[in-house]
């Protein structure tokens, strides 16, 4: 069987995802031997354009940006979207929120002209994307398994169930006895609730789950004696997008 | 000399985080044009976290680099902290800087080991040399050190470092239950240091001021 050749690519994103995989340190060597990487410009000189899967990291935020997507979407059998910049629209869709030129101005002055920009989004607002990795970053076990699944031809299913799910069965303290927030209730899950389990709190970057339950979440507020506009700035970090502010 | 002519046009430089093009053009032995071109999508990050409150202005920036997240989150607790008028303890100053370390470390080791070993070697990447020379890339004190970096850094992230801070905010009244996080974070990362190389630890104990 001939190994399919695999390439990675990045938009507008922190390269966290990438560094994941390059991180992925013994895991990486082995799923080397099941792969051709042709193009990875974060860790190798080489570029190919011949290849079969595509790994998208970063969010589409320029039109210009688009024509390289599609040029990807063209060559590639297999588009894969990793990140949460990439399946969500992730932290960058923050800006959607807000007037675009006004968001030039703060940041390049007279200058904002020479910096196009449009309202950030996930990859496939733009191309139609076969897999995802959410998470911000990527875990290395999902990354894997999707892995797995994608060299065996097997679909995956990101988990459609909220974080609180994980975070009951991690048997941690929900963070809203101890006095936080969270936004795990309509957060997707599929990361263990790792962020409440190290003391955080669940910041939301999977995205929403799919049909959100905000009743059951707006009873948990209600519980706290919170209300959804005191959590709002938690809401806008990676559902901009979804939330339809685009 | 004085006959030759250039057209470097060279996209996307490798082997490094972010993009960037190198231009350069020479006729006749005369350099025209030389320019570093920077591609990259503008984020906007510091219209971003105009009108959002304290508490996830550092998640935010955190965001700004995959690599360097600890570095921009710090920075980003000392500018709120600054703003707020908050003294940090030593001992939260302490945590930040065995943070910083362990960002550094890892850092350095994927520098090394993956980005700059290939040219050492003559290839294009790490990935031909995990066939060609296994043991260098696997190299056992590289892989238990990375482990351990690993280690030390995936106990200080994740909302640690960032909840480090906290501590010193909870006493001010905001969120008093949360001081006793302090204590088990000082257990883990007591495990984690305990874990290090001897020389490693040593190089990390070495470059902690006190403050």
């Amino acid at each position: 069987m001939t190994k399919p050749k695999v390439a990675f690519f990045d938009f507008a994103g922190c390269e966290g995802d990438q560094l994941q995989i390059a991180n992925l340190e013994e895991n990486l060597l082995e799923l080397l031997g099941h792969v051709e990487v042709v193009s990875f410009r974060e860790i190798m000189k080489e570029h190919s354009d011949d290849y079969d899967i595509a790994f998208i990291e970063g969010s589409c935020t320029r039109p210009s940006d688009e024509e390289r997507l599609r040029e990807i979407r063209k060559n590639a059998k297999v588009v894969v979207a990793i990140g949460s910049c990439a399946t969500n629209g992730g932290i960058n869709s923050l800006k959607n929120a807000r007037p675009l030129d006004q968001v030039r101005k703060d940041v390049y002055g007279d200058k904002a002209e020479l910096f196009e920009t449009y309202a950030a989004r996930p990859i496939d607002a733009v191309i139609t994307v076969d897999y995802k990795v959410h998470g911000c970053p990527i875990t290395k076990d999902e990354f894997l398994k999707v892995c797995k699944a994608l060299l065996t031809g097997q679909k995956f299913s990101p988990s459609n169930y909220p974080v609180c799910v994980e975070c009951k069965l991690a048997e941690n303290v929900c963070v809203f006895e101890n006095g936080q927030t969270c936004v795990g209730p309509v957060t997707r899950a599929g990361c263990g609730a790792c962020c409440v389990s190290e003391g955080a709190i669940c910041w939301g970057c999977r995205g929403l789950v799919d049909n959100p339950n905000k009743d059951s979440h707006k009873d948990v507020l209600d519980k706290y004696g919170l209300t959804a506009e005191e959590i709002i700035n938690k809401f806008n970090m990676y559902f901009c997008w979804q939330e339809g502010k685009k | 000399m004085s006959d030759t002519n250039l057209n470097i046009d060279l996209h996307y430089i490798t082997r490094v985080e972010g993009h960037g093009n190198i231009v350069v053009d020479a006729k006749n032995g005369k350099v025209e044009k030389v320019q570093w071109q920077v591609p990259e999508a503008p984020r906007f990050f510091e219209a971003m976290v105009v009108g959002q409150k304290w508490d996830v202005i550092h998640h935010i920036t955190s965001r700004i680099c995959g690599i360097c997240s600890i570095g921009h989150t710090l920075a980003s607790l000392k500018a709120t902290e600054a703003a707020m008028g908050i003294k940090i303890s030593e001992q939260t100053h302490n945590y930040r800087r065995l943070a910083i370390h362990a960002e550094n470390l890892q850092s350095h080791i994927l520098h090394i080991g993956y980005l700059v070993l290939p040219d050492l070697m003559g290839v294009g990447s790490v990935i031909p040399l995990a066939s060609s020379h296994p043991e260098d890339v696997k190299y056992e004190s590289k892989k238990e050190i990375s482990l351990h970096a690993n280690d030390l850094f995936t106990t200080l992230e994740l909302g640690k470092s960032i909840g480090l801070a906290l501590p010193d905010i909870y006493i001010i009244g905001i969120q008093p239950a949360k001081v006793e996080q302090g204590m088990i974070l000082s257990d883990e990362v007591e495990a984690a240091l305990g874990k290090l190389p001897t020389e490693i630890k040593e190089l990390v104990e070495g470059t902690f001021p006190s403050c």
